[in-house]
């Protein structure tokens, strides 16, 4: 009889299949939903060259900025709310060795309709915004019905999309319990498509729910089940931001930036390159830190 | 029996800025709340549990009501699943920006904002690759402040370094180069109502778009707002304070809005 195939891989079989200069799609948004897990692997490994596209961005693409592994960068947004306004390697002025393309979350998400459909462009609100100057994507032209302007922005592919959701069959049924926020769009618009969720489940528990279904499996190539994964970023319906870890990050990084040498070369070798993989990592943080981040906690 | 009128020496600019926001919004109206935007998120907040129960909200991925928090706690970090407590409905980014054009109001903070309400959240300097400071970026306010009805500004700080002749970059098109100028770059929003400021509320010259005097917050004269401001100021015949807050609107602020004093 025949049998589905598994797209069950580890973090480790899953990040091999990014490579040096890969076009990088992030789900989430802001600080909820990371794929950080995924990203803490790409980091221990120092890829590089890679451009990064994603809805708005916190310190996980940050700690990428940080090693130098970032050619390019598309986002609308990169900071943590009143934890971090502006996150401190993006913010660092001199010597930027990347390159920000601007966009906002609007021409953010045409680039990948415009890919999605198939089409040359799609036109975006964008006319008189230093959008139309500040990424070669983006041109304004006549418009062929006539009146005003139009701003008109260029498809992306994305080689592979990273995507942390709430859980998953082994087939890539994935489900999660709160907004897609664009990981929806990221998917389509990727080469290539991997999933960390908190939990794998039974095809027999994702039918019994679909209607939570959020990427069917045809979306979906690797899925990869890393409990915590988003930590210390918040992860729907499972645990909230780590704020403890996001101020040390801030803190560290900081002091990097000042010329306060070792402090965030410590901070990496503690929580990214000394764990060999992912449980190791949460048992750096340790599951009293981890339980404390419960969503129903006294405090709420 | 009477109730003793707050003090307004008490209330901070920020609060005052919250029942600003709060007294603009009507009910009925649909609006959004913004990442690390405290201040409107509490006017919001307030006009919802004041005079606007019918206030159709949307935060991030959700519609909400919020006219049964008892304590909110999240001014400072909306992004939180915490939050999604209150969602009636979850949906996708993109669905909801677009829904931008039904928005009555929206609002967007700023590095720098020029004369004619241009903002910028990019970065200041003349080269985009050798920004003297970083900006966090353009968020959503490029496409929607281009689209919805009506926005404010808000301006943490008001000196010349943020009220500046021309804006560096611009995030978004407040009213362009003036007059006519939303019209001609096919803008379908309203375009931007009010700017708020640490020392003063300000609104926009019919006609010309230009930034305009509207309320002194108490304390702040017309000279130090002039001499904070990068570029010429309309200047109404008079410029009165503000209404103060009623009693009612700081104690739903203080105990139930802003219980940890963000605003304070």
């Amino acid at each position: 009889m025949a049998t589905r195939r598994s797209k069950v891989r580890t973090i480790e079989e899953a990040i091999d299949l990014v490579p040096d200069g890969a076009v990088v799609g992030v789900g989430g948004f802001i600080t909820t939903n990371k794929p950080s897990a995924l990203i803490r692997r790409m980091v221990k490994l120092h890829r590089k060259d890679l451009t990064i596209v994603a809805g708005p961005s916190s310190i996980e693409v940050d700690t990428m900025i940080g090693r130098g592994m970032v050619k390019r960068l598309i986002t609308p947004y990169m900071g943590a709310e009143a934890l971090a306004p502006i996150t401190p390697f993006f913010s660092k002025l001199a010597g930027r060795t990347f390159q920000v393309d601007e966009v906002d979350n609007g021409t953010l998400i045409a680039m990948l309709r415009a890919q999605i459909q198939r089409v040359p462009f799609l036109p975006v609100n964008v006319v008189g915004t230093s959008i139309c100057d500040l990424n070669s994507r983006v041109k304004v032209m006549d418009n062929p019905f006539g009146g005003p302007p139009v701003a008109v922005v260029r498809p992306i592919e994305l080689d592979v999309a990273l995507i942390h959701a709430s859980r998953s069959d082994e087939f890539g049924n994935v489900q999660h319990f709160g907004p897609v926020f664009l990981d929806h769009l990221l998917a389509q618009a990727a080469k290539k498509v991997i999933v960390q969720v908190e939990r794998l489940v039974s095809n027999v528990t994702i039918r019994g729910n679909a209607l939570l279904t959020t990427l069917p499996s045809e979306f979906v190539d690797v899925v990869v089940e890393a409990p915590y994964g988003a930590h210390p970023m918040a992860s729907q319906n499972y645990y909230r931001l780590d704020t403890e870890r996001i101020r040390l990050f801030v803190e560290t990084a900081r002091a990097q930036l000042n010329g306060e040498a070792g402090v965030w070369d410590r901070y990496m070798e503690r929580f990214v390159d000394i764990p060999k993989n992912h449980a190791e990592y949460c048992e750096v943080v340790g599951m009293t830190n981890m339980f404390k981040l419960s969503l129903e906690g006294k405090e709420e | 029996m009477s109730v003793p009128r707050p003090d307004l020496a008490n209330v901070s600019p920020r609060e005052l800025m919250a029942v600003f926001v709060s007294r603009q919004i009507e009910n009925e109206q649909y609006v959004a709340i913004a990442a690390n935007m405290p201040v409107t998120t509490a006017g919001v907040l307030l006009a919802n549990l004041t005079h606007a129960p019918d206030l159709h909200i949307s935060a991030l991925s959700f519609f909400m009501s919020l006219l049964k928090v008892e304590q909110f706690k999240d001014l400072g970090q909306i992004a939180s699943p915490r939050f999604a407590r209150w969602a009636e409905a979850v949906w996708p980014l993109d669905a909801l920006l677009d829904a931008v054009p039904r928005m009555d109001w929206s609002f967007t903070g700023a590095m720098q904002v020029d004369a004619y309400g241009n903002t910028n959240l990019i970065g200041v300097g003349s080269d985009h690759s050798q920004l003297t400071a970083v900006g966090p970026g353009n968020t959503g306010s490029s496409t929607v402040m281009a689209i919805v009805k009506s926005y404010m500004i808000y301006m943490s700080r008001h000196t010349t370094r943020q009220f500046v002749e021309k804006v560096d970059f611009r995030s978004a098109v407040g009213f362009g180069t003036g007059g006519d100028d939303r019209a001609r770059l096919g803008l379908p929003g309203g375009g931007p109502r009010f700017v708020l400021t640490p020392k003063a509320v300000l609104d926009f010259e019919p006609g010309t778009g230009r930034i305009r005097l509207l309320h002194l917050l108490p304390g702040v004269s017309v000279d130090d707002v002039v001499a904070n401001t990068g570029f010429e100021l309309v200047l109404p015949p008079s410029a009165p304070e503000m209404q103060p807050p009623t009693p009612e609107e700081m104690d739903i602020l203080r105990t139930r809005i802003d219980p940890e004093g963000v605003l304070r």
